[in-house]
């Protein structure tokens, strides 16, 4: 059965930090990821001087990569990792109120009251349509798929030219999704 | 553990342990320095969907999904 196991939530939070970590560590950032541990549910995120940061990736962006997963204990002393909520930013700046470029956001069901798009993305823009109709694009929830952190950073380095820290980095990132869909219950 | 103590955890070892009785006071803490409300009106505005953009509504808001509702 697909999922990433353990045999307490330690294990199998360390073993996704872990992980998490490195592949940050050999593609786009060196900065250590913290975790918060309340239960069976763990935030992991970049954290400095006592308050989450953006770190700085390339030149002008930086990266803010927060996680909240849940241990679900499915069988006696056999624990499965599930996400229960992510967010990703890429921002002009490292702290609170630098401008975020890109905000990609998800929030399982079950923890979260709001209708909007599960997955979803917020731009800073307004697109004028039909007549003097405006969108607020920062506002609106705009629908993703799931959002991996590979994709971000695929992203950073493709498309945004963040000097990637790794040659290899596009192998990096695909054994990395191969390994985050072995590992990631995605419930409906 | 304290969020004081928990915090000091987390300088030394990049891991923090908080019980809920902690995470309520640490969430409290963290929405009054960053965003000047309390945590209870904080987590109000996010979980009726009010969150404001800024990385301090996003940390507030992903805390929050450590909250187990009793």
């Amino acid at each position: 059965m697909p999922g990433l196991y353990g045999n307490s939530p330690d294990q199998v939070f360390s073993t996704f930090k872990d992980h998490l970590s490195q592949l940050l560590n050999r593609t786009v950032t060196q900065a250590p990821l913290t975790k918060l541990r309340v239960g069976t549910r763990v935030l992991v995120e970049f954290w400095q001087n006592g308050r989450p940061v953006c770190v700085r990736v390339g030149r002008g962006y930086h990266l803010y990569v927060g996680q909240t997963l849940e241990a679900i204990e499915e069988t006696r002393s056999r624990y499965r990792l599930k996400t229960v909520a992510y967010a990703y930013r890429i921002a002009e700046g490292p702290s609170f109120d630098d401008r975020c470029l890109f905000r990609w956001e998800y929030n399982a069901r079950e923890y979260k009251d709001s209708l909007a798009p599960r997955h979803h993305l917020h731009i800073p823009a307004q697109l004028r349509c039909s007549g003097n109709r405006i969108l607020d694009t920062e506002e609106l929830h705009i629908p993703t798929g799931w959002i991996t952190v590979e994709e971000v950073i695929r992203f950073l380095i493709q498309e945004l030219d963040v000097k990637p820290k790794s040659k290899n980095w596009d192998a990096l990132l695909c054994r990395s999704e191969e390994k985050f869909r072995e590992w990631t219950s995605r419930d409906a | 553990m304290s969020p004081a103590l928990a915090e000091q955890e987390m300088k030394a070892n990049g891991e923090m342990h908080l019980d809920q009785a902690g995470l309520r006071v640490f969430f409290d803490r963290q929405a009054r320095a960053h965003l000047g409300i309390s945590g209870e009106v904080a987590l109000r505005q996010i979980r009726s969907g009010r969150a404001g953009s800024n990385l301090a509504w996003t940390e507030l808001a992903l805390l929050s999904t450590l909250f187990v509702d009793e």
